[in-house]
């Protein structure tokens, strides 16, 4: 009897259980699986196909690090009527833990997401783990670019540059880096904290994996060789004397060009930010990027659109990624709020409204794998360096 | 029963044990002594029997809190019955930011019997209120909340940020910025030529004119678009009645040449068309309507947090709009109001209370940084946690807290919305981290905040000695010299009064004179004096 009652119990208890534990990875899989085919994400479907499958759809959810993704929900909204789409305007590093927290629950809450590859979750995670699928429309692929058409589908070409306000210095007050962490510009250099902004992080990862140009800037500038202390590097010794210099962190790159843009200034500070802050020059702001730096300007910072694991809204979500790159011709409205002159447009048919080219700015290519493998150490390091920094 | 009903009833009675358990739905007989406690309604608080902090508060107190609301209409009448009511069993009163009574009339209350002094539970031992008092150095706080009675009637609200909070700041539709190609104004003059823009280039771009170059109300001072502008000619604050300090004396600014400049001005952009009779009689929720119109239609306006006015939903909105900094006068005036903490009744015990001791302990744990997180922030580790080193707060510099879920002006349960005693400490709300969320209106603020404290004045006149000012007539003189200057204004914005005739002027100014303007200086100079001396030795 003891024994009967014992099992009725535990059979009760492993119900409640059962009840309550996560689906198996196996059945996950087969969902995934399905909801890919389903998607027929190579499929040859015209913008009207998709605009009449897509009205049958709810709202299109977008997880978005770029605010002007609501200007091309207007216009979006506005050439397809009937559809409603609602963009969440997050960090990258928000979105990236957004999505996976949506893998872990077994949901899929959002469609698309746009996001920075700079810290290189995107193509060494969220893509080999099936958490994103690169959708590109089979009209549209010939006309970007190989080097935007990769594991991830670049929409949008950005650099992240070091800044200074045109209104009060006739020219680049800084020619190499190394003079940021001179006297002079003690508590006048903002920028992003790097382990929540992505752009900054590539950069300062690119001073470390650069180290070699970083000491020939170094001695370029001051005639004797860098002194590195054992088991560091000059990019690392750069960004502790940066760091140390009463360098001003922010949230984002919003605030660093408030700092050193905004109106009325006369001793305003330089700082490092992504060059598509040059459109708040449209409402007065005072700002410059420095193209011309030893050893090297900064770095592309592209900006990635991806459909998300399960979105529901499949049809909204490729009719948006259609908008978003300007149409077949490259004409839509979709991408006028991302052509300014701070940005270089993927696609070889559109012409964009850079100052210059991007082969003349300086900037490197990113490194994803170094920046992927020592991520860890250098979060690790800058932490200390904030400890030490007392914020 | 046989041995088989009896197992089967055990493992049935298990299992329920074990649910009921598990939901936490332990309903057992409750011998908690209950209050009675009043407070105002709240549209943001989704139900205060569930609601998280007013269920750790009971807990932590061991009491039985039973919340009643207060009507909103004819609240102090309302209040008044509550309190002479016999038969009342109305143990406390709590109050909000948007709903409380003045010192001066809850001494009334106090003198009429109707609630009980505080006085002797804050002195017979050590209270989170003391704390509070010894803790604050911007003024005599208990000196500020007690009456001229010598007693202390309540328990106070107090907010001591300061880095984090704007009193008014402009905000400006960079939407219609873009369109027309301007530049966001620097000085009075440039706010003109952005404001003709607006008004005639249809930067809503419907092809019609709709556009309202400025929506205000003077419904709230923060919204008040005319004060916002006289601070680019002198500093001026309706707040402490125009009274201002430098180098240390008591300045009266609306009978300088600088005010008066700034009357011709304001004229000017109502003769222009620039702005409109209506701003003056607009209601708040008018006010609102009319920015959050998804036409596009205004074009700046101005008041503290930007979601005091912008719906926290309406990202489409939200995303239109920038902080602009002060403007610059023809003079050189540039000036930032500054905000300063102001003890506001948060709660009082009423004189039906049947055990004052206990609803005081409730109130004066109400005052411990504990609660004040859960009461400003939520749930620990849901809502908010400590910030990790490197996180920057919203302000600049390192952040102390990570806010995960904001909940100010929004649908929640977690707090009860500012309602009860409350001390919002500034080593907290000064330093929380940025969301990430680009329409995170923390951070909208935060920003604004930064860029207009360099244009805060020198020396700051605490609100408070105005406030608690009990000397013979000072009030009635207070409110006479505010309710002139109101009607002044209107007057010469209006054209009504001509600001550029020097004997409307010297009417105007000696119209303060014959209110009693010099010795109302007087006083507050002496308080401001004695503040200084306080200072010193605190």
């Amino acid at each position: 009897m003891r024994t009967k009652l014992s099992a009725i119990v535990l059979a009760c208890a492993l119900l409640l259980l059962a009840a309550c534990a996560p689906q198996a990875a196996g059945a996950g899989e087969t969902q995934n699986a399905q909801w890919l085919a389903e998607a027929r994400l190579d499929a040859h479907e015209t913008p009207e196909e998709l605009y009449q499958l897509a009205l049958a759809e709810d709202t299109i959810m977008i997880y978005s690090n770029t605010s002007r993704m609501l200007e091309v929900k207007k216009s979006f909204e506005a050439q397809y009527p009937g559809l409603v789409v609602e963009v969440m305007d997050t960090r990258t590093y928000e979105i990236v833990r957004l999505l996976k927290e949506h893998r872990t629950a077994g949901t899929s809450l959002c469609d698309l997401v746009v996001l920075e590859d700079q810290n290189a979750l995107l193509s060494r995670e969220l893509v080999p783990e099936g958490i994103v699928y690169k959708y590109v429309p089979w009209d549209i692929a010939e006309h970007i670019t190989p080097e935007h058409n990769t594991e991830v589908l670049t929409f949008l070409g950005e650099s992240e540059l070091l800044f200074y306000n045109d209104q009060v210095y006739d020219e680049p007050p800084v020619l190499n880096w190394w003079q940021l962490t001179e006297p002079e510009f003690y508590g006048k250099v903002y920028f992003a904290n790097p382990l929540k902004s992505t752009p900054i992080y590539a950069l300062f990862l690119s001073f470390i994996e650069h180290s070699d140009k970083m000491a020939d800037a170094y001695e370029q500038l001051y005639g004797v060789p860098l002194e590195i202390p054992e088991g560091s590097s000059a990019g690392h010794e750069f960004i502790r004397m940066l760091t140390q210099n009463g360098a001003v962190l922010t949230n984002s790159s919003d605030e660093v060009s408030q700092a050193v843009g905004g109106p009325g200034q006369t001793d305003p500070p330089v700082g490092i930010m992504i060059s598509s802050k040059i459109r708040h020059r449209d409402i007065g702001y005072n700002l410059a990027p420095t193209y011309q730096l030893e050893p090297f300007s900064g770095i592309y910072a592209p900006n990635c659109v991806m459909v998300a694991e399960g979105a529901s809204n499949i049809s909204g979500a490729k009719l948006f990624v259609r908008w978003l790159l300007g149409e077949t011709d490259g004409t839509g409205a979709g991408m006028e709020p991302y052509l300014d002159s701070g940005t270089w447009p993927v696609r070889s048919d559109v012409q964009g409204k850079e100052e210059i080219p991007l082969a003349q700015t300086g900037v490197l290519m990113l490194n994803k794998d170094f920046i992927y493998e020592n991520g860890t150490s250098f979060a690790a390091f800058w932490n200390t360096l904030m400890e030490e920094s007392g914020y | 029963m046989s041995k088989r009903a009896h197992a089967w009833a055990a493992a049935f009675f298990l299992l329920l044990a074990i649910a009921l358990a598990a939901c936490g739905a332990g309903a057992g007989a409750d011998s908690r002594q209950t209050v009675k406690i009043a407070v105002p309604n709240s549209k943001f608080i989704q139900n205060i029997e569930t609601n998280y902090y007013a269920r750790w508060l009971e807990e932590q107190s061991g009491l039985n809190i039973e919340f009643v609301f207060i009507s909103e209409t004819n609240t102090e009448e309302y209040l008044r019955l509550l309190f002479s009511s016999v038969g009342s069993e109305l143990d406390a009163v709590f109050f909000s930011p948007e709903l409380y009574l003045s010192h001066e009339v809850l001494q009334q209350y106090g003198e009429q019997g109707y609630i009980l002094p505080l006085n002797a539970y804050v002195e017979a031992g050590e209270t989170r209120l003391s704390e509070v008092f010894d803790g604050f150095h911007d003024y005599d706080l208990r000196a500020a909340m007690t009456a001229a009675d010598g007693k202390l009637y309540y328990m106070p609200s107090l907010n001591t940020a300061q880095l984090s909070q704007n009193r008014q700041v402009l905000w400006m539709n960079t939407d219609w910025v873009k369109a027309l190609g301007l530049s966001l104004p620097q000085t009075t003059e440039d706010f003109r030529e952005v404001l003709e823009a607006f008004q005639t280039g249809d930067p809503n771009r419907d092809g019609r004119k709709n556009e309202i170059p400025i929506a205000a109300s003077a419904a709230s001072d923060a919204t008040e678009i005319c004060t916002f502008l006289i601070n680019a000619f002198t500093y001026y604050d309706p707040q402490t009645s125009g009274l201002a300090v430098v180098d240390g004396r008591v300045v009266f600014t609306p009978a300088t040449d600088e005010y008066r400049a700034a009357m011709v001005y304001l004229n000017s952009l109502y003769a222009d068309g620039l702005l409109d009779f209506y701003n003056f009689d607009l209601s708040q929720s008018q006010f609102r309507q009319m920015v959050n119109d998804p036409r596009n239609m205004v074009g700046c306006f101005t008041s503290g947090s930007i979601t005091d006015v912008i719906y926290r939903s309406s990202t489409d909105v939200l995303s239109n709009y920038i902080h602009v900094p002060p403007l610059a006068g023809p003079s050189g005036g540039r000036y930032a109001q500054p905000t300063t903490a102001l003890p506001i009744p948060g709660g009082v015990i009423t004189a039906t209370c049947q055990n004052p001791q206990a609803v005081f302990r409730l109130m004066d744990l109400m005052l411990s940084e504990e609660a004040s997180l859960i009461a400003c922030y939520g749930e620990q580790g849901v809502d908010w946690d400590f910030a990790a080193t490197g996180d920057i707060a919203i302000t600049g510099g390192r952040a102390v807290l990570n806010v995960k879920t904001r909940l100010g002006n929004t649908l929640q349960n977690k707090h009860l919305d500012g309602i009860g005693p409350l001390v919002i400490r500034e080593e907290y709300a000064d330093y929380v981290n940025w969301s990430g969320m680009e329409a995170d209106n923390e951070y909208l603020n935060g920003r604004a905040a930064v860029s207009y404290q360099p244009y805060e004045p020198k020396e700051n006149l605490p609100l408070i000695l105005l406030e608690t000012e009990n000397s013979q007539g000072f009030q009635e003189t207070r409110r006479a010299i505010e309710a002139y200057g109101r009607e002044m204004l209107t007057a010469f914005v209006t054209g009504e009064k001509d600001a550029t005739s020097d004997a409307v002027w010297q009417q105007f100014v000696d119209g303060y004179e014959q209110l009693g303007l010099q010795g109302f200086i007087g006083t507050v100079q002496a308080a401001y004096d004695y503040l200084l001396e306080w200072r010193e030795t605190h």
